[in-house]
């Protein structure tokens, strides 16, 4: 934002964490205690630990509800259509040498797998690792000054957007996953001036298998409603029409969390440069970053290699 | 009410405040050089080697080095904080403004630490 703003020409950006061995984040591990005194205790004045009694904010649970919402309101999305989707990522993950993990998983090793939120299992959940990322970026009057080799390699950023709950007639506590990448997609696209049929590939934010799918919807990757139909045309597989999470995704590669957003960059850059090697989408020169933390913040970045 | 999230805040006037501010603020960026560590277990290293092995690695991607950079943005979320920092100390204090992007969950963090069934034994 500061190179942005002209305050100066270059920046660096960096995340970082250590998550190995960090467990369930949101909730658990503390006992729902009905003692005999009621005192109304932290921000929202409770009397009782509300988690489990009025909705979770525990991150399974909460990205467990919206698959099982996504299957309800269109149909078609079942246990096994979101252990395909996994299958899909751990499929990807054995091309990318910095993922976590690199073995493809069958969709009954899914299926059969550590049930941990109905209908993810544990294989289908984002994987807790150590791990961090950065990039330098560039204002475009000084990269002009750089060297050949620089200009070459260096990818534009078409749109970089930053979102935020909207307000909204709904429980101010519960996340929502979805409006928040829906309104970061539609200001991205427009920032851009290029639609979802321009994208050669997308990295998305798939923190558990059934975020994949409704961010295929709300991606506008395919019509409202869509997002089954989308994965079952093969679209998302890194043959398909349009290659989604090729580095393995979250679920894969490894979710630590503050080096995720970038890393989903990375992901993109390497592709729109043509250096990513055995993993490379051929030709192509568009693509979408996307990356969400509930409470909650989303974002968007469509990047384009210079080449183009 | 209509519970369609596709349908919902979409319109609100803030929102189209923000797509001009985005119309314009995204013309003119690049991303010069990049580059992610290996993600998995690193238990001999700890946030400010992995955060300099990233910043190091996306330097050279990039053909700088510190002394070019202006502004250095950091984001670390279950660690104490002083992240930035912490990393200017390893890749090169230049005096330019390290700005955090820190989320404190120490709440999360203690209640991760009672949960130990999670999705990272695999």
């Amino acid at each position: 934002m500061a190179v942005k703003a002209g305050e100066c020409e270059m920046g660096l950006a960096v995340g970082v964490e250590k998550l190995a061995g960090a467990g369930l984040l949101g909730a658990g591990g503390q006992a729902k205690s009905d003692g005999e005194q009621w005192e109304r205790n932290g921000r929202f004045g409770a009397v009782a630990p509300v988690d489990g009694r009025i909705g979770t904010q525990s991150m399974p649970g909460v990205f467990a509800q919206i698959g099982m919402e996504y299957g309800h309101r269109y149909g078609g999305a079942d246990f096994e259509l979101f252990a395909r989707i996994s299958s899909k990522n751990h499929g990807h993950s054995t091309l990318n040498p910095l993922a976590a993990y690199t073995s493809a998983m069958s969709v009954e090793q899914i299926m059969g797998d550590v049930m941990i939120a109905y209908p993810n299992t544990r294989p289908m959940c984002s994987a807790n690792c150590d791990g961090a990322a950065a990039a330098v970026v560039v204002s475009g009057e000084r990269l002009a000054s750089l060297s050949d080799d620089q200009r070459r390699r260096a990818v534009r950023v078409r749109a970089s957007v930053l979102t935020s709950d909207p307000w909204q007639e709904a429980c101010q506590v519960l996340p929502d996953v979805n409006t928040l990448t829906r309104n970061a997609a539609r200001q991205a696209y427009e920032a851009a001036g290029v639609g979802p049929e321009d994208l050669d590939l997308v990295e998305l934010h798939d923190c558990f298998a059934t975020a994949e799918l409704v961010h295929y919807d709300n991606l506008m990757l395919c019509p409202d409603g869509g997002a089954v139909d989308f994965f079952e045309s093969g679209a998302p597989f890194r043959d398909g029409s349009l290659p989604v999470n090729v580095s393995g995704g979250l679920q894969s590669k490894g979710h630590p969390i503050s080096a995720t957003g970038i890393a989903n960059i990375w992901e993109v850059c390497q592709h729109v440069r043509g250096e990513c090697g055995d993993r490379q989408i051929e030709g192509a020169r568009i693509g979408l970053a996307h990356v969400i933390g509930l409470g909650s913040a989303c974002g968007v970045h469509i990047l384009e290699g210079a080449a183009a | 009410m209509e519970l369609k999230p596709s349908t919902m805040g979409l319109n609100r006037p803030e929102n189209s405040r923000q797509h001009r501010r985005n119309d314009m603020a995204t013309d003119d960026i690049w991303i010069l050089g990049i580059h992610m560590t290996k993600f998995g277990k690193h238990p001999d290293l700890d946030v400010v080697d992995l955060g300099a092995q990233a910043i190091m690695g996306a330097l050279c991607d990039a053909d700088v080095t510190m002394a070019d950079i202006g502004v250095l943005a950091a984001g670390n979320l279950l660690g104490q904080g002083g992240i930035a920092q912490q990393l200017q100390k390893q890749v090169g204090q230049t005096g330019i403004a390290g700005l955090q992007r820190v989320e404190c969950m120490r709440d999360w963090r203690n209640r991760a630490a009672h949960g130990d069934h999670g999705c990272q034994s695999r």
